[in-house]
């Protein structure tokens, strides 16, 4: 009998010694914001209140100016490039291949709606609470007059034109270029009538009359440093005060202005040696504004010049949209998560809490 | 002894034979020995080396996925050169300078894979630019170095727009710039790649950096003369040296190449003065120039590194050999009062070292720095038989009335089933390891195996005749040391166990030390527990390396996993583009995962820049047509072989690598699991991913079959001891009283394992497994020798008592003096080789106390039968009174 207890036990000592701890599931982080977002638009709504959408079909909210964020349900996962609230239930958002995205109950979820077009919508505007209009790649330009129910898909086809011709006789290649439908890039409208959208080859595209029909105005760019209609930047941002007062961000730092309503439109001096992109601009009537472009690059404009802005830190990625939801309260979002804020009026930006 | 009693006499027969027959056992001997002592000796020569294939599981589904991409993915073997500025950020002509030169000096290391570099200075790092007339075309990052602060800025443009190098290759301060080398598998010469890179990649360009551009343009291997190339301005050569000098000598020793400049420099302290002499347009000069604070600070990581690491203590291993040797004789000397007793262990010892270095050399295996602790460790089991011997040639001589013919057959013909028993389960239990399918670890088994066997030679076949060819003891000497102070303790400590209280207390002790064992044994890990390599310290230069690499950049470790496309062009759906992202973004979120990279991750970058770094073109595009567009305008300017890491030339099969913060075992399953969970969650139409390569995967490979086979091999070791004592004593109850010692002080080890963080990998396996064994000779000789009492005088308690006393005695020497010998690897550099001293000496030590506490107290509680079946014919009386000084 002893030695049977002394197997048993030994059977069982032999069995301890053996076994090892299982593997234990530390969970996943779940973080509201990664350094992989890539946030591409941000709407201030109120001075605490903001949306920000970005890449892989996020959108994000917060109404404690960015110390809690909430994810939205969005049944998308591709990139969605711009955001707008109608009012405080409704809201839409546009994204890659023709994503189109509703919200009715403030943005917590997000439906999928059909607008019949799979180009990429790069940027979209709330023209009356039942008229949106979205634009994108290949010269789309998508509205809805009806909330939603029904959409209308066009593409933006350039006049024939003398210009077109003789291009078309200084080189086929250029001619080919300038003939493919440029990509439309931001579009803007002071009120129900009166709008512009800016695209690829320094595209201005101005309407009278709600989005029906559009007549380019970039042509007063070309002159001086700018010989031809070919030479001019791609357009990222536009941005206006009212209905005569605008400005357009774009390749090379560029920054278009005009205050005749768009008659003539003229390059600004930026204040800077700055080559690179911007992407987004916000103006105020004051004659204040922001923009803001590629490798953390930030100008502000204070009575109508434009000068470098600091932001208190080393910023080196791209920002993509800057939104103020009055003159102090304002947002910068871009590349590799970044989220600013700041409460003073751009002295001070603080990067929102993860 | 054993319970046979006809087996007495074969025995003695042997022993007489031995000595009778002498001269041919001998010549014998010393022609095998010779044998093995010309492989010991190419063995020595060959230095340390470490074979990087046969670490690995080979049969393992893992190693099909390694062996077939690590050639183009990346393999398990890359090194990380972090080049990290102290102040201002890396976009100066001074410092881009640098990066290119270190790229290139990288490139030029032996073994390195030339087309698997990654650094912004390096030609396979491309990024798109517009070209005349509006096209797009992809362009190595650095085409040289740049000449122009603008060109250095225009530089910064392009890292600050590609995705793909930003945050991977540059950190997201500007501060630090990585640069990732692979090494080719077979050409692995971890000294010679630790060299390398210090002479030619960290010091020309760290501490030996005073502001000038040496010229390195190598011929065939050969470094040219030191010719000075550019002059930086604002450092310290600055109008000291210029372009066209060549430095001839150093502080007035000649140098002949730039390594042997940059060496002379880099030690030097900050603030000296070191004088140059340079050739200048054939005139001599000598020029000083101040040794800079570093302005910059390297830090080379991954595996082939921390191998340099530890070949670069290994040499170390002499020196604690030494001091072992050392402390070991002279505590043979304070025991056994004489030279003779120190000697006899070093004959075994050394005859036996011969036999297995000329064995491991034989079949081929290298001489591994890890696995030093291993001789060192058969060495002591050789010491621990000959101490008994001489022990018991010391009693016999003195019991024969100082008859030195009948001591030594004696002692030999008592011993030998003991001695036997002991070693053959040593030698046997560790064949245990040869159930885990890496080669390394089979022939390490095996030959240690051999090694253990090689102490039969001289323990038991030339015993005799050393003993006969050695003068016999003084009579003092031996009777000295009956009356010695160590003798007193030993009975005083044996009657204090054996007492009624002792036996109690005993008993408690280790039912409490088993139970507080059972729960600490949860923490025991398979794989390396601690984040940091536990291969060294904490805060050896490697460690602290590894550490910034991966604050900075995430990770260094890569676990790379194969997305294998079911036909050409796979790696053009959107779809199989969209999951392998949604895998990186998922796993990402692992606490452990630092950062990953794939195909993915470069057609987005491309993409953005392709549309004038628009951002919201930085997706993956709707359809396989513009993905292939994209891939066209990037990869078409370079060849094949550069954009091969990627994915392959036919778009079949590309990778996404993900980078571990550490290798910890737990770390490593927990995010194959997950990667496995994730796979299978997301099927892919036209492609499948594949489990692992980089050194995560074949870790997580060798962990998965030394855990699949961890309990066989537990039951394997403890099984064959068993078989064995069962044939010694022909008692089925003698192994359990045996193994129980054994048992608890493997749960102990175990438990203290587990709380010290050593976990159970390639390295620590097989030192693990041949410490089951450990100690079981302890017990086989207190058995033994219980049984020859009882059978002399039929009283069990009596028995046990003089059997702890008397082969307990030689027991506890032993036992201190391995602990005390093992316990001088405790100060090597190598921490893993210091924890598996302290390890193998805990290791002896709790065996050690459990075989003269535990088992005495059960024998004499349990009185087992195969103990008292021996009870003589005639019980004489108690001899209670013959037991001397202590009563």
């Amino acid at each position: 009998m002893t030695r049977l207890r002394l197997a048993i036990l030994g059977a069982v000592l032999l069995g301890a010694a053996a076994c090892h701890r299982e593997v234990e599931m530390t969970p996943l982080v779940d973080r509201k914001i990664y350094l992989t977002d890539k946030f591409y638009d941000v709407q201030a709504l109120s001075p605490e209140k903001a949306v920000i959408v970005g890449y892989g079909g996020k959108i994000l909210t917060t109404s404690d100016g960015g110390r809690t964020w909430n994810a939205s349900q969005t049944e998308t996962d591709r990139a969605i490039y711009n955001v707008a609230m109608v009012d405080e239930t409704t809201g839409w958002a546009v994204g890659q291949g023709g994503t189109v995205l509703k919200t009715s109950d403030g943005g917590k979820t997000w439906k999928k709606v059909d607008a019949g077009t799979d180009a990429y919508l790069f940027a979209m505007t709330v023209v009356s609470p039942e008229h949106m209009i979205a634009v994108g790649d290949k010269s789309t330009i998508v509205q809805t007059r009806d909330g939603g129910a029904t959409w209308q898909v066009t593409k933006y086809e350039a006049p024939k034109s003398e210009d077109a011709s003789d291009e078309a006789l200084a080189g086929l290649d250029d001619a080919a270029l300038i003939a493919q439908e440029p990509s439309l890039y931001a579009v803007k409208f002071v009120d129900g009538k009166t709008g512009w959208i800016v695209g690829e080859f320094g595209k201005i595209l101005k309407t009278s009359d709600g989005g029906a029909t559009w007549t380019e105005q970039q042509q007063s760019l070309v002159g001086g440093e700018i010989v031809d209609a070919l030479d001019l930047p791609s357009f990222f941002g536009i941005d206006c005060i009212d209905a005569n007062e605008c400005a357009a961000v774009g390749l090379d730092g560029k920054i278009a202005a005009t205050k005749d309503g768009g008659a003539t439109w003229a390059f600004q001096d930026t204040g800077t040696d700055f080559t690179e992109p911007l992407f987004t601009v916000q103006l105020f009537p004051d004659g204040s504004g922001w923009a803001a472009g590629v490798a953390g690059e930030v100008l502000r404009r204070e009575r109508g010049e434009w000068q470098s802005a600091d932001l208190g830190m080393r910023v080196f990625s791209w920002l993509r949209q800057v939104s103020f939801a009055d003159a102090n309260h304002g947002w910068l979002v871009g590349g590799f998560g970044l989220i600013l804020r700041t409460k003073d009026g751009g002295k001070t930006w603080i990067p929102a809490a993860a | 002894m054993s319970p046979d009693t006809t087996a007495e006499k074969p025995l003695y027969w042997l022993g007489r034979k031995l000595i009778e027959k002498r001269v041919p056992v001998m010549i014998g001997v010393t022609l095998v020995t010779a044998f093995f002592a010309y492989h010991t000796y190419q063995l020595v020569n060959a230095g340390f080396v470490t074979s990087f294939g046969d670490l690995l599981p080979q049969s393992h589904e893992f190693m099909k996925v390694h062996n077939k991409y690590a050639g183009t993915f990346g393999g398990a073997n890359n090194v990380m050169v972090m080049f990290e500025v102290n102040d201002g950020h890396l976009f100066n002509v001074n410092t881009l300078t640098r990066i290119y030169r270190m790229t290139e000096e990288l490139d030029k290391v032996y073994g390195v894979n030339h087309s698997q570099i990654d650094s912004i200075g390096h030609r396979t790092t491309r990024s798109l630019r517009v070209a005349a007339g509006g096209t797009m075309r992809s362009e190595p990052v650095m085409i040289g170095p740049p000449k122009t602060d603008e060109q250095a800025a225009e530089i910064r443009h392009i890292v600050h727009n590609t995705e793909s190098i930003y945050g991977i290759l540059v950190s997201l301060d500007d501060k630090a710039a990585l640069l990732k080398a692979n090494f080719i598998e077979g050409r692995l010469d971890y000294r010679r790649i630790f060299d390398e890179i210090n002479e030619r990649v960290v010091a020309p360009f760290g501490d030996g950096w005073v502001g000038a551009i040496l010229n390195n343009k190598d011929d065939a291997g050969v470094l040219p003369p030191a010719t000075v190339e550019v002059v930086f301005p604002g450092t310290p050569a600055e109008g000291k040296l210029e372009p066209g000098d060549t430095i001839t000598a150093v502080d007035g020793k000649k140098v002949e190449n730039r390594v042997q400049v940059a060496e002379a420099i880099a030690a030097k302290e900050p603030g000296q003065e070191v004088k140059l002499t340079v050739d200048r347009g054939g005139q001599t000069q000598d020029v000083s120039v101040t040794v800079p604070e570093p302005d910059v600070l390297i830090s080379v990581a991954g595996e082939p590194r921390l191998y340099g690491w530890v070949y670069h203590y290994a040499d170390e291993a002499k020196w604690i050999f030494l001091i072992t040797t050392v402390l070991t004789w002279i505590l043979l000397f304070l025991y056994f009062h004489d030279w003779r007793g120190a000697l006899r262990p070093t004959i075994t010892g050394v005859i036996s070292a011969i036999w297995g270095l000329g064995f491991i050399n034989l079949i081929g295996l290298p001489f591994d720095p890890l696995a030093l602790v291993i001789p060192f460790f058969i060495t002591a089991r050789a010491v621990s038989h000959s101490v008994q011997m001489h022990d018991r040639y010391y009693e016999e001589y003195e019991k024969a009335g100082w008859d030195k013919d009948k001591a030594i057959v004696a002692a030999f013909a008592e011993l030998f089933v003991p001695t036997l028993s002991g070693i053959l389960t040593d030698a046997i239990g560790i064949l245990a390891i040869l159930l885990v399918p890496i080669l390394m670890l089979q022939k390490l088994a095996i030959s240690a195996s051999f090694w253990i066997l090689a102490i039969t030679i001289s323990e038991l076949l030339l015993n005799p005749i050393v003993y006969y060819y050695l003068k016999a003891p003084d009579k003092e000497t031996v009777l000295t040391r009956e009356k010695g102070w160590f003798r007193n303790l030993i009975f005083r400590v044996t009657d204090a166990i054996l007492s009624k209280a002792g036996r109690v207390a005993t008993i408690s002790a280790w039912v409490l030390l088993t139970a507080l064992s059972i729960y600490f044994l949860k923490d025991l890990t398979i794989g390396d527990p601690t984040a940091a390599s536990p291969l060294l310290w904490l805060d050896s230069p490697y460690n602290v390396s590894h550490t910034s690499i991966q604050q900075k950049f995430g990770g260094v470790e890569p676990l790379i996993i194969v997305a294998e496309g079911s036909d050409k062009d796979a790696m053009k759906d959107p779809q199989v583009l969209r999951t392998m992202e949604k895998f990186q973004r998922f796993l990402e979120r692992d606490p452990d995962v630092g950062y990953s990279f794939s195909l993915a991750d470069i057609l987005r970058a491309v993409n953005m820049v392709f549309h004038e770094l628009e951002p919201k073109w930085g997706v993956i595009p709707n359809d396989w047509i513009d993905v292939g567009g994209l891939f066209f305008v990037f990869f078409s300017g370079s060849p094949p072989s550069e954009t091969a890491k990627y994915v392959t030339p036919d778009y079949a099969t590309a990778h996404v690598t993900f980078y571990a913060k550490n290798h910890k075992g737990d770390n490593i399953r927990r995010i194959i699991e997950r990667a496995k969970e994730f796979i299978a969650a997301n099927p892919m139409e036209k492609a499948q991913f594949r489990l692992a390569g980089g050194l995560i995967g074949v870790l997580a490979a060798g962990n998965e079959e030394i855990l699949k086979n961890d309990l066989l091999m537990n039951f394997l070791g403890f099984f064959t001891m068993y078989v064995i004592v069962l044939f010694t004593y022909r008692s089925w109850a003698a192994g359990i009283y045996l193994l129980l010692p054994l048992f608890l002080s493997n749960i102990a080890i175990n438990a203290y394992m587990g709380i010290q963080g050593i976990g159970i990998n390639i390295s620590t396996l097989p030192v693990v497994t041949v410490g089951v064994g450990f100690g079981i000779d302890y017990g086989l000789y207190i058995v033994s020798r219980i049984i020859e009492e009882f059978q002399k005088s039929g009283d069990l308690e009596f028995s046990v008592r003089e059997a702890v006393s008397t082969s307990g005695k030689a027991v506890t020497f032993t036992a201190v003096t391995m602990v005390l010998g093992t316990l001088v690897w405790w100060f090597s550099s190598i921490r893993f080789d210091a924890e598996m001293g302290l390890l193998l000496a805990l290791w002896m030590a709790v065996s050690f106390i459990a075989s003269m506490t535990l088992m005495p107290v059960l024998f004499v509680v349990f009185k087992p039968g195969f103990i008292l079946r021996e009870r003589p014919a005639i019980v004489p009386p108690t001899p209670a009174e013959s037991r001397g000084a202590v009563s």
